[in-house]
């Protein structure tokens, strides 16, 4: 094995990584908040990507289409989280997770319609040579990819450090009943919860595209990698779903380079199942199984 | 014989001690009461023998051997069950079905045995059915078994408790406040079923508010104050004692 | 009074039981049909897995979003079993349950214990595996072509080749998988499943081993779900990758929830539901959108799948019942509501599933 296919592993890794870390971010913001689990995130990156491509076509300008279409998107969860979640705020959890499962369904089925089972391109955010790191070539999109995911991060850390309205998340996640009494409304929080989830997917799914192209069933698995790497980061903390992002990112692209490309997304869900058999609290998370 | 042992537990809730060395046992065919003001502990110390939570320090003994940390499932099977002061019936179902979940543990025969009607099966049912029966008419709620159990009025939701926990047949069981609630004739008949107990061979550790009760269906009272043992003795020696009485009792009460 | 009234449920359920059966073995005379009755068939097959799911959903709590990998580990099991090392139907059927239940066993040991996402979840993954594993191994399973040449079902030397003996077969398991899950409701077992809803603590205190339970439960309707791809398989005589892919059990929730979830003739009504929407899908969708693609019934199965959960949680069964109650209700005025329990149900207990559960 040489040395140079290694990093060139790594460097696939990372950037894969930060897309998944994107996802998962959105996961466990929503999770923490309001303790439900959203299927549909995988649908905020395709709607994100599939929006963006679309609007770049017609001919807007890439960057007024990237933040079109976050917004846009970012409206899109906020319906979505009046229309479905609100309604069925008291349900049991199970039918929640059915109800978010449909949900996205359904959105593949219109992106389906709409957009048809092409790809859609997406020109790079840069021109120019790719750069050399230690051997291995990364593209400048790929570092497109880390910088703005670390941004997006740093920014998501400032807010809940920062802010008020990040404090209340916090109380929110921590006690519902008691944040509720202080004041702090968990179904506004909800709301607002949702809608920066769909963009930090929307954002996903755009930075992504120029690699690997948008098509409308994208979503699936992108989402379900993501779920995973929050899992892995124990499903309630930031830097865990940062981390798990990066980790399995990497192991993905070790696995795809040095086993199969085939089983790629089987090494992903056999990590998945591993780590929930042997540390189902994640690698960073404390444990909080449920007592029986 | 010593039924059940509670040596110096202790448990914390972050920065409050809710138990705090707590010493006591209870004899077998006992009645034991345990009183106290709101947040002496008392709860907890129920949810620490009954395995809902698990205790820091100190250990709990039942017939001579530790329980401290096992699951409420693992305490069940040994013969300690409990009620609860904030009611935990199961509201989707019927009074009698609540009771026979109560007697589930009768009942030896696994899924597939039941799936497949498996001979035995049948008796076993009818035998956990009679069991739920003869409980409720002890609690005296016969002529109600079909009724969802949350249509009942609150009182006779502590009593369906009981019985509940009463099928299980248990050796110990923890009644945690049961007349709260309840009106001075239903009281004075959930004292008498209560004294009644021990002659079925089930031991009793009672939470109780209402003092009326416990001066006389108890053979002793622990008092507990902030998480710590304040006193023990008889129902005289409670009643007589200047701490206990300067520290909770007060004279409203009698 | 309590036992004549036991008497009378168990009367009305033998009823229930034998005019069934007298239904299913009339409607071959009646529909001669085979493209009719083959739907019957396939009705049967996805009926029994569904009648599985709603053991899970509605009586252990948690949601299975892989019993498709289930379902098509029973149809390559069984298909592979009797193609390349031709093996009796019957025992590679049994086979095929085996691992299936041997598989179930791992991911729900691992997941049955946490929050009712994880099992969700591992279910996903574990189906995702699966197909990807049926579409890679080429040498095996044929790659994404599949294979065919899977033998009928035999019994013995009984041969189940033509349309009608098929059909009593795949009913003939239905009534098993009914009458099977009925029984383990009706049991302590059911019961104690019924009362972790009601209450995980209680339950726990009166000894009931919730975690065990799941597991059965969650075994037991992965094997049903195998079964039912084995007889799937040997009704087909060919198998591909695609009806066990992520859209199936999709397509397995939706009828389990349509049906209603804690019952078991739910299952035959959400199945049947389902089957018929999407034939009426394919004759009206063409016309009102006439450039729509072929998967095109996936949103409405999405939305209506939502709109379910939200405004009917008990399914076509459930809603019904409920219907029937709050009808009889109203009729008899002696139901006492508890005045207690208003606090209790304005506070966010049962939304605030992170805290609760």
């Amino acid at each position: 094995m040489h040395i140079n296919e290694l990093m060139q592993f790594l460097l696939t890794g990372l950037t894969l990584g930060g897309i998944y870390a994107l996802i998962a971010l959105g996961f466990v913001t929503i999770y923490t908040v309001t303790g439900h689990i959203n299927f549909t995130q995988g649908e905020f990156v395709m709607l994100g990507a599939l929006i963006t491509a679309s609007m770049v076509k017609g001919g807007t300008g890439l960057w007024a289409a990237i933040i079109a279409s976050i917004l846009l998107v970012g409206l899109f969860g906020a319906l979505f989280e009046r229309a479905v979640i609100y309604p069925a705020r008291n349900s049991p959890v199970v039918t929640v997770i059915i109800i978010t499962i449909g949900f996205s369904v359904a959105v593949r089925g219109v992106a389906l319609l709409i957009w048809g089972t092409q790809s859609y391109p997406l020109p790079s955010f840069s021109s120019g040579e790719p750069l050399y790191v230690l051997g291995a070539t990364m593209n400048k999109q790929s570092v497109w990819v880390l910088c703005l995911s670390l941004l997006a991060v740093s920014l998501l850390f400032a807010f809940f450090e920062r802010t008020v309205m990040g404090k209340a998340l916090k109380a929110c996640a921590i006690n519902r009943v008691a944040a509720r009494l202080m004041g702090i409304s968990p179904q506004r929080m909800s709301l607002f919860c949702f809608t920066l989830s769909a963009m930090l997917g929307a954002l996903a799914g755009i930075v992504i595209t120029p690699t690997t192209t948008a098509t409308y069933d994208m979503g699936l698995m992108l989402g379900l990698k993501g779920f995973v790497a929050a899992v892995l980061g124990g499903l309630t903390s930031t830097t865990g779903a940062v981390l798990g992002g990066f980790l399995l990112g990497i192991l993905e692209a070790m696995g795809a380079g040095l086993i199969s490309s085939g089983y790629k997304d089987a090494i992903s869900f056999l990590i998945l199942l591993l780590v929930l058999l042997k540390r189902p609290e994640g690698l960073l998370g404390k444990p909080d199984g449920k007592r029986v | 014989m010593t039924l059940l042992g509670v040596n110096r537990l202790t448990r914390h809730f972050g920065g409050v001690t809710a138990v705090n060395f707590v010493d006591f046992h209870v004899e077998q065919g006992e009645i034991v009461a345990i009183i106290g003001p709101n947040g002496a502990g008392k709860t907890t110390l129920f949810n620490l023998i009954s395995g809902v939570v698990s205790p820091d320090s100190g250990s709990i003994t039942y017939k001579g051997a530790e329980i401290g940390g096992l699951t409420p499932e693992k305490i069940a099977a040994l013969g300690i069950t409990r009620t609860f002061q904030n009611l935990q019936l199961f509201r989707n179902m019927s009074v009698v079905e609540n009771v026979m979940v109560g007697a589930h543990r009768r009942g030896k025969k696994g899924m597939l045995q039941a799936g497949l009607r498996w001979p035995g099966v049948a008796a076993e049912e009818k035998s956990i059915y009679s069991r739920a029966m003869s409980s409720l008419e002890l609690v005296g709620l016969p002529g109600k078994e079909n009724y969802p159990a949350e249509v009942l009025p609150y009182g006779e939701q502590r009593l369906l408790e009981i019985a509940r926990a009463m099928a299980m047949e248990p050796e110990l069981i923890l009644l945690d406040e049961p007349a709260a609630g309840m009106n001075q004739g239903e009281t004075n008949r959930l004292g008498e079923l209560v004294a009644g107990l021990p002659d079925m061979g089930t031991t009793v550790l009672l939470v109780e508010h209402n003092m009326e009760m416990v001066m006389t269906v108890a053979h002793r009272i622990v008092v507990l104050d902030h998480g710590s043992k304040l006193a023990e003795g008889t129902p005289e020696d409670i009643q007589n004692d200047a701490q206990v009485i300067s520290a909770y009792l007060g004279e409203e009460v009698f | 009074m309590k036992q004549k009234e036991r008497a009378k449920k168990n009367y009305f359920k033998c009823i229930a039981q034998i005019l069934f059966m007298l239904m299913v073995a009339v409607i071959p005379l009646l529909i001669t049909n085979t493209y009719y009755l083959g739907n019957i068939v396939l009705i049967g097959i996805y009926s029994i897995v569904v009648i599985g799911l709603c053991l899970l959903m509605g009586y252990a709590g948690q949601v299975s979003l892989g019993h498709a990998a289930f379902y098509g580990l029973g149809a390559y099991g069984s298909g592979l079993l009797t193609v390349n090392w031709g093996w009796e139907p019957l025992p590679a059927m049994l086979a095929a349950a085996l691992i299936t239940a041997l598989v179930a066993y791992v991911i729900g040991a691992s997941t049955l214990k946490l929050r009712e996402h994880y099992l969700a979840l591992a279910t996903l993954g574990a189906g995702v595996i699966v197909y990807i594993f049926f579409n890679e191994q080429v040498n095996l399973t044929g790659g994404p072509s599949g294979f065919s040449g899977i033998p009928y079902f035999t019994i013995g030397g009984w041969v189940f080749s033509s349309e009608v003996s098929y059909y009593y077969l795949v009913w003939f398991f239905v009534f098993v998988a009914v009458v099977f899950a009925r029984n383990v409701v009706d049991s302590r077992i059911g019961r104690a499943l019924r009362a972790l809803h009601g209450s995980e603590l209680a339950a726990a205190c009166m000894g009931v081993p919730a975690y065990k339970y799941k597991i059965q439960v969650f075994v037991v309707s992965a094997v049903y779900g195998s079964v039912a791809g084995s007889l799937y398989a040997h009704y087909v005589t060919f198998i591909s990758p695609s009806p066990f892919g992520f859209q199936a059990s999709v397509e397995f929730v939706l009828m389990a929830a349509i049906g209603g979830l804690a019952s078991i003739w739910g299952p035959l009504f959400g199945v049947a539901a389902v089957l018929m929407l999407t034939e009426l899908l394919r004759a009206v969708v063409p016309i009102l959108l006439p450039t729509a693609g072929g998967e095109f019934e996936i949103i409405f199965f999405g939305l209506i799948l939502v709109a379910v959960m939200i405004f009917m949680p008990g399914g076509l069964t459930g809603g019904v019942k409920d219907w029937w109650v709050r009808r009889s209700h109203a009729a008899s005025p002696g139901t006492v509501t508890d005045p207690d329990k208003a606090p209790e149900d304005i506070l966010p207990s049962a939304g605030s599933g992170r805290l609760s559960k």
